[in-house]
């Protein structure tokens, strides 16, 4: 039935103040192992987790419940979903996310242990026992990721970075802008 | 070599901050850029880094005693060719008076002037002048290189150099 102005007390018959939205994120369809990481990102889903203010893309973390739907009335199927950062979520029957998974293998590399002021700076430092991981053996600007984990689920920090610096392998500078994203990759 | 970490105090103002991180001065740029108060950074701008090769090589059988620095920052520069290099003329160029005015803690007899890095004007000879205005090498464009260096080759001894350390560049006033 429409609602029209004045509005009664009727109208509001149904209404949940306190119905929350859900969170956005891009993914595909439900694919099997051998394909979700070459299936398209063409999806919008919804899960239950935070949002990261002014993130771009905000993709769920294990124990988020997934829904395609805003309102969070359809959970996902259970099965294998493709997100962005090269990962795939792995969803059960419920809808909780129970895995991410990367789809590529990454690359382990040492890294200074501090970032610089200055991306030349990065180049002439002591070496470390800290490790960063690539999602590209040969590094794309404003494509490979880097994170401060094997396991890809944290970000490296944002600054200007040493790569293999004093190693016998070639020296690299590396600048990190928001969510791991490698913005400048060159040789020392 | 860095300056005492006592002699920098904490600071709040309109283009820059300063404030330790784990005893360490941090200055902070309202645009986000920074520095820290560390050994490196005078190392690095007069070649005495290990491993790099390319900026050794612009020091390499040379010498200077008179020194202009384009930029100020924190002082790590001129703190360094006083301490280290024991330059006995120590002039630093810089366009901020909030940032003259916050480091007050340099040596008396480096000379700082307010003064815009495209326009200064000097009838002093220095056998050194370097350039630390930039953060990214993208930033130290083949123009700014041209039209800093005619301006900058006026203020050179006959063997002195400009040098633009983070694109390991020198140039000589005859060429």
């Amino acid at each position: 039935m429409p609602i029209a102005y004045p509005y009664k007390f009727s109208d509001w018959y149904g209404y949940d103040k306190d119905c929350v939205g859900k969170i956005p994120f891009s993914a595909s369809i439900n694919s099997n192992t051998s394909s979700v990481c070459s299936a398209s990102i063409n999806q919008t889903y919804y899960h239950n987790g935070t949002s990261t203010p002014g993130a771009p893309i905000n993709n769920p973390v294990v124990g988020n419940t997934v829904y395609s739907d805003i309102q969070g009335q359809n959970k996902l199927s259970s099965g294998n979903y493709g997100i962005l950062y090269s990962k795939y979520i792995v969803v059960n029957s419920v809808g909780v996310v129970t895995a991410i998974t990367n789809c590529v293998t990454l690359n382990q590399r040492p890294i200074t242990a501090t970032n610089y002021s200055k991306p030349a700076f990065a180049c002439y430092q002591s070496t470390s026992s800290a490790t960063v991981w690539l999602t590209d053996s040969s590094p794309v600007v404003n494509s490979t990721i880097a994170y401060s984990n094997s396991t890809g689920t944290t970000f490296q920090g944002v600054g200007h970075w040493g790569v293999n610096v004093l190693s016998t392998q070639s020296n690299y500078k590396m600048t990190v802008g928001s969510n791991g994203v490698i913005t400048a990759w060159s040789a020392c | 070599m860095k300056i005492k970490e006592s002699k920098i105090k904490n600071y709040s103002g309109e283009t820059f901050n300063v404030a330790k991180f784990n005893g360490i001065s941090k200055m902070i740029f309202s645009n986000g850029d920074w520095i820290e108060n560390k050994e490196y950074y005078g190392k690095y701008f007069f070649g005495d880094c290990e491993n790099c090769t390319k900026i050794n090589e612009l020091y390499k059988d040379f010498t200077f005693d008179k020194i202009l620095i384009i930029g100020l920052g924190l002082g790590l520069l001129p703190n360094y060719a006083k301490h280290i290099k024991k330059c006995s003329v120590v002039d630093v160029v810089d366009n901020n008076p909030e940032l003259i005015s916050y480091i007050d803690y340099l040596d008396d007899s480096i000379n700082i002037i307010e003064a815009d890095a495209y326009t200064y004007n000097t009838s002093n000879k220095y056998d050194l002048i370097i350039f630390d205005l930039w953060w990214n090498e993208k930033d130290i464009t083949l123009k700014a290189q041209q039209n800093l260096s005619k301006i900058y080759k006026n203020f050179l001894t006959n063997n002195g150099k400009i040098i633009f350390p983070l694109i390991n560049k020198s140039i000589n006033k005859n060429n």
